[in-house]
């Protein structure tokens, strides 16, 4: 206590800050940065010995490798990217309508909300990739599901549940509603967190605003362009960045699955590691274009 | 009867077709969402002739409970308890989790909330490293985990769980919502900083710590890497392991994998059950403007 009297109050700030902060950081360094560091040095090297973990410095080559020799990164980086760009507006637009939709006054609320949180919950573990397996299982006569959805369609809709309507509509209907399936899931199984963020800006807004703008006798449509939109552009830019990373670092993305099977199936880390780069470095650039390109739409209310 | 009446010319007067769709657009996306989780409960009681049935059937026909007995049966036949997986994993995922939402809530706190040199550094290492696919950096995390001497130990499937990027930003976000005047006033009438944090910016922060709850256990519960990499007993492995070891004996298992899937998924429903009304109903409290 007597010595706290010696303190600023600068400089009290700054030791509760870190005494507070120090846990998490600790542990940020140790298991976060200090293997990324560690992963950016050996991008730039070959792997001498794995055992000993002894690598040999190599300058650019692994970089250079990615771009000039390997047939399967950039095709799979391009359509990484593009399917990103297709879709982030796709759920962010989509989990702003089901937002304001769950925000009203609907009967059986509880249970809309659990069911789009379930793919959430379900789909980021061994339960999904084992319903994928028991799909694999009984499905073990039909090559259609690969053929007509692309890589990460067929991941995402997964269960095999699609190949089960096949077999009971017929191929032709089903082709059709596979592919309308293969989308309105693709998206359903990536809006759920996106959701909930959304609904938590839409109940910050104060009701008041919308009872003056009854009285002025403003529609629906108006209030929302006028009302609602405006005051949620914080979080639709928050939501929009979250699903550009979500999209890009889902382990179902097909340039994640790529760098998961050369580092570790190939066993090729150091040429893992330039791959991972490269990639972090077109994420960052996105982000920063969505950050760029939404800035002068977003304002903050009040303090903030 | 005539209440019924009454209802339904209530009901008349309100029906409009706007909120038809409303509501059977909404029930059948959550249909939708929902498939797989049913697909899966039904699978776990199908007989055994009905899961290689084909063409296969959605619904279960003559439910049965012999997928569970044969989940024993093959558990049994394995060097170690099931129920040992169990206590395992529930082990270290509750610990994983408390501590995850202890260290990331008071990280968070103090980069949103004490004016201290470097918070914006930390937070904007945090917003980069968001951005980072984990997959490369696997092998430097174990080479540390093993410097720290920690192979082998319940901490291995802990430590590197606790400080995610991710949790971070979300607390974050919902702790700066928090109006700086409440957490003045009470540091005002002579709250320690401590004090301040638990008991005024916590209670507030209740939607973003169930938040982190539900996300980290599901996350930690349905994680099977640990195990393998770090940990060389058997007795010390967790429940996604054993599940992958029972998966993997094939068309034989497929009824005790079924079971296997539905009880591993069991704890996450109810975990997300339990928190998710504090997630909604909290959220339209912490959200208020000061």
């Amino acid at each position: 206590m007597r010595k706290k009297r010696f303190l600023t109050m600068e400089r009290r700030d700054n030791y509760k800050g870190y005494l507070f902060a120090a846990p998490w950081v600790a542990g940020f360094l140790l298991f976060f940065l200090y293997p990324l560091s560690q992963s950016f040095l050996l991008s730039f090297s070959q792997i001498r010995d794995i055992s000993i973990f002894q690598f040999a410095f190599q300058g650019l080559n692994n970089y250079r490798n990615a771009f000039l020799q390997d047939v399967n990164f950039v095709p799979l980086l391009m359509g990484s990217i593009r399917n990103t760009l297709l879709n982030t507006p796709i759920v962010v637009v989509f989990s702003l309508f089901i937002a304001i939709l769950l925000n009203r006054n609907l009967r059986l609320k509880g249970l809309y909300r659990m069911g789009f949180l379930l793919p959430v919950l379900l789909g980021s573990g061994a339960v999904m990739q084992n319903l994928r397996g028991n799909a694999a299982v009984v499905d073990f006569t039909s090559g259609m599901q690969g053929a007509s959805s692309g890589i990460e369609s067929a991941d995402l809709t997964g269960i095999g549940l699609t190949q089960q309507l096949t077999m009971m509509l017929g191929p032709v209907a089903a082709g059709y509603l596979q592919t309308v399936l293969n989308q309105v899931s693709a998206i359903l199984w990536m809006s759920g967190i996106q959701i909930i963020l959304f609904l938590g800006a839409l109940q910050t807004i104060p009701v008041a605003y919308y009872e003056a703008a009854l009285c002025d006798g403003a529609s629906e449509w108006e209030k929302f362009w006028k009302i609602t939109l405006p005051l949620s552009m914080p979080v639709v830019l928050l939501v929009t960045i979250y699903t550009i990373i979500d999209y890009f670092t889902h382990m179902d993305n097909s340039v994640m699955v790529y760098i998961i099977q050369v580092s570790f199936a190939d066993f090729n880390l150091a040429y893992g590691s330039a791959l991972s780069w490269i990639y972090f470095l077109f994420v960052s650039l996105f982000v920063a274009a969505a950050f760029l390109l939404m800035r002068r739409h977003v304002f903050y209310m009040g303090d903030k | 009867m005539n209440g019924l009446a009454k209802r339904i010319r209530r009901f008349r007067r309100r029906f409009t077709w706007g909120w038809f769709f409303t509501y059977a657009g909404m029930l059948v996306l959550v249909g939708f969402t929902a498939l797989p989780l049913v697909y899966m409960v039904s699978t776990a009681f199908k007989p055994i002739d009905e899961i290689f049935l084909f063409p296969p059937r959605f619904f279960v026909r003559k439910p049965t409970l012999s997928n569970f007995g044969d989940l024993v049966a093959a558990v049994d036949s394995q060097v170690v308890p099931f129920l040992r997986y169990v206590i395992n994993s529930l082990f270290t995922t509750i610990m994983t989790v408390v501590l995850t939402v202890t260290i990331t809530s008071m990280g968070a706190y103090s980069v949103d909330k004490i004016k201290f040199l470097g918070r914006k550094a930390i937070f904007r290492i945090v917003i980069l490293s968001l951005m980072f696919s984990p997959p490369a950096a696997q092998i430097p995390i174990y080479m540390a985990v093993s410097r720290l001497g920690m192979i082998d130990t319940y901490w291995a499937l802990i430590v590197p769980n606790l400080a995610t990027p991710m949790y971070f930003f979300l607390m974050k976000q919902f702790i700066s919502q928090i109006p700086d005047s409440i957490l003045e006033s009470a540091r005002i009438d002579g709250a320690t900083e401590f004090r301040t944090y638990l008991s005024v910016a916590m209670p507030m922060a209740k939607a973003a710590i169930s938040t982190v709850v539900v996300f980290s256990f599901t996350a930690n519960w349905n994680n099977a890497g640990g195990s393998i990499i770090y940990i060389t007993k058997q007795a010390m492995r967790t429940l996604p392991f054993a599940m992958s070891t029972i998966s993997a004996g094939g068309l034989a298992r497929a009824g005790a994998a079924a079971a296997a899937v539905f009880l591993t998924t069991l704890p996450t429903i109810v975990v997300y059950v339990f928190m998710q009304s504090r997630v909604i109903k909290t959220m339209a409290f912490s959200g208020i403007k000061g």
